[in-house]
């Protein structure tokens, strides 16, 4: 049986992480985001040998990848979501982005996490390395200022 | 309408096929193109031990192994931009080996050379086919910006007699640059270069090369210095906060005039409290520490901001900080917008009224902090977004929405007298191009300058609002403004 190499533990590793790497950073950075999980991942394979015995190395890579965007040269005062053309599908309400990115970061990616991309609580509790009640707390508040904002109800 | 968590799974599913994740074959082609960056205290060391590599593979040394540098080795980066370009001992593994046991397949020593400064070619950012006053009839000042561009980032002067903004200053640039931006008299300009670099660039006005000082270098025991203001009147004075450590720890205000050569750093005041919020840093993971923020210094004192969050809610409030260091809390569960020449000043304050629900208030603080009352020019039932004084003081232009946030809004620009409220010009929504960011007022008071943000990205112009004639001229920019002056 061969033994596996750096690159193929690595490739197995990042063929797993990556959407979820991205899916993190792309709801905490918008558009920056995307880069910045190219940088985690990179960075990823460039310390392997370390990453790899980590208890959370998704986690740490989230890390790498917030330190990314914020020490982005590029870094701008509001985060840049893509934007949707008009008329075409699928329908985005016009109001969210804006709202989203007056959330905190750890808010938005709560929020986006738990509600846009299915992740339980725990898992995102995981990624940022806290507690699932701190994870519910940004959670209540980011859907709390959401709906203030965009004007819905609970049940609406 | 869609319920909440509908419009978030359908923003989700947009913004990943948008931003679909990175493709593992190209990571790893990318690394094999770009090797780690070693930590900035290293470089010097590697260089030279590159240099003596080099002597060694010139005089014919064959067979010439490093052991993997993994160790000594803290974080890649997207460019090599610093004053001392890194030996590339390749810490890329091959594509079949182990990154931290295979030794590098090439030694390729390369030459220190200097910062990188890319030329910011000032035609990128706008030209006009007239000078600036005639595109803009009555607009007389000169202003100062930086801005990014494709090129680079640069600080430029327009002329109102020019057609196209001249480049004053090209500042050295890494891939960790956080521009402070310019100071109040537009001849300095400030950058965090890397979390424990801040540096601080005369803007020349007469030709000869600018002088750069770096005010806080890396030999000192700092992890982070998140934060730096320029105050809002005083040439050359720029305070900052320090970090001990990413994620927790006290902050120290710092102050030094920069204009001085001789001006030693004034240790203003420490808190207890830690860098959350700290661009450079870590996410802070105990979620109850509070948070402190430096809003602005100017002729009072150095503004500071601190969150305390308990079980039910986040609380800021607001402190001024005196010459002396002393702390005097202003005012709680409200932030300052905006303050004018005489010491009056906008705050807004929100409140949780039932669930899900949030009461915003506006209001005027006297100078003294004694009184408050209304904003002038906003009536019952306009929410108030933004608020910018003139320079004179006489005059307050609003960002607001005159059906009070609801939908649909009606969102206009108003000019007011800042005394009695009256209101001067209004303009709305089509004209305005967007929400008004990089704000500024010109000297004489009439026109209103800004880089209108349309909620999504920031777009390519800059609007100046003629208030006497209440018309708006957008001339178009190719780069992106990070600050805006005038003189």
């Amino acid at each position: 049986m061969p033994v596996e190499t750096a690159e193929d533990s690595f490739t197995r590793f990042a063929t797993g992480a990556a959407p979820r790497l991205n899916q993190a950073l792309i709801s905490v950075a918008g558009d920056a985001g995307r880069d910045a999980a190219s940088e985690a991942l990179l960075y990823g394979w460039q310390h392997w040998d370390r990453v790899r015995g980590m208890e959370n190395p998704v986690g740490y890579l989230y890390r790498v990848g917030l330190s990314r965007v914020r020490r982005s040269e590029r870094r701008k005062q509001h985060v840049v979501f893509p934007e949707s053309p008009d008329g075409e599908l699928p329908w985005v309400e016009p109001k969210l982005p804006g709202a989203l990115a007056g959330l905190s970061g750890k808010q938005r990616v709560t929020v986006m996490l738990v509600h846009g991309f299915g992740w339980t609580v725990r898992e995102v509790a995981d990624l940022m390395g806290v507690s699932a009640g701190t994870v519910q707390k940004h959670d209540e508040r980011a859907m709390r200022k959401l709906r203030s904002s965009l004007k819905v109800g609970i049940d609406a | 309408m869609p319920d909440l968590d509908t419009m978030l799974q359908d923003f989700a599913s947009f913004i990943e096929e948008e931003l679909p994740p990175p493709d593992v074959e190209t990571v790893l082609s990318a690394a094999a193109m770009r090797p780690a960056m070693p930590r900035r205290w290293l470089r010097p060391v590697l260089v030279a031990a590159g240099a003596a590599l080099l002597v060694l593979v010139v005089v014919g040394l064959p067979f010439l192994f490093l052991s993997g540098d993994e160790s000594i080795v803290d974080e890649p980066s997207t460019t090599v931009a610093s004053s001392t370009t890194v030996v590339s001992t390749t810490t890329v593994p091959s594509t079949t080996v182990a990154p931290a046991t295979t030794p590098p397949t090439t030694v390729q020593p390369t030459p220190a050379a200097p910062a990188e400064v890319v030329p910011f070619p000032p035609s990128e950012l706008a030209v006009l086919e007239v000078p600036l006053s005639e595109a803009i009839p009555g607009f007389t000042d000169t202003i100062v910006m930086s801005a990014w561009s494709t090129g680079g980032y640069g600080v430029m002067r327009w002329r109102s007699s020019e057609a196209m903004p001249e480049l004053l200053l090209s500042p050295e640039r890494t891939d960790r640059a956080l521009p402070v931006g310019l100071d109040a008299s537009a001849r300095w300009v400030a950058q965090i270069l890397d979390p424990d670099v801040l540096t601080v660039q005369a803007v020349p006005t007469v030709p000869g090369a600018p002088s750069r000082r770096e005010i806080v270098g890396h030999d000192v025991q700092i992890e982070a210095m998140f934060q730096a203001v320029w105050h809002d009147t005083e040439p050359g004075r720029l305070a900052w906060l320090e970090c001990p450590n990413f994620l927790d720890g006290p902050t120290t205000l710092v102050t030094l005039n920069t204009s001085d050569p001789s001006a030693e750093p004034i240790r203003l005041r420490t808190f207890d409290r830690g860098c959350s919020g700290n661009p450079w840093g870590e996410d802070e993971s105990d979620a109850a520490k509070p948070d402190v923020a430096l809003d602005r210094w100017n002729s009072t004192g150095v503004w500071i901001t601190k969150w305390a969050e308990d079980a039910e809610r986040e609380t800021e409030s607001v402190f001024l900080v005196d010459a002396d260091g002393t702390e005097t809390l202003v005012v709680s569960g409200a932030r300052m917008m905006a303050m004018s020449p005489d010491g009056r000043s906008i705050w807004r304050a929100m409140r949780e009224i039932r669930r899900g629900e949030l009461d915003i208030q506006w209001f005027v603080l006297s100078p003294d902090g004694q009184q408050r009352s209304a904003v002038p020019g906003v009536a019952d039932g306009e929410e108030l977004s933004d608020a910018w004084w003139s320079p004179d003081g006489t005059r307050l232009a609003l960002y607001l929405d005159k059906n009070g946030g609801f939908r649909p809004a009606e969102l206009v620009l108003r000019t007011v007298d800042s005394v009695s409220g009256e209101v001067i010009t209004e303009l709305e929504e089509p004209e305005m191009g967007g929400w008004g960011n990089r704000v500024v007022w010109s000297t004489d008071n009439r026109f209103f300058l800004y880089a209108p943000y349309d909620g999504s990205s920031a777009s390519a112009k800059l609007v100046f609002y003629d208030t006497a004639a209440n018309t708006t001229t957008m001339v178009p920019i190719a780069g992106d403004l990070w600050d805006i002056r005038v003189r």
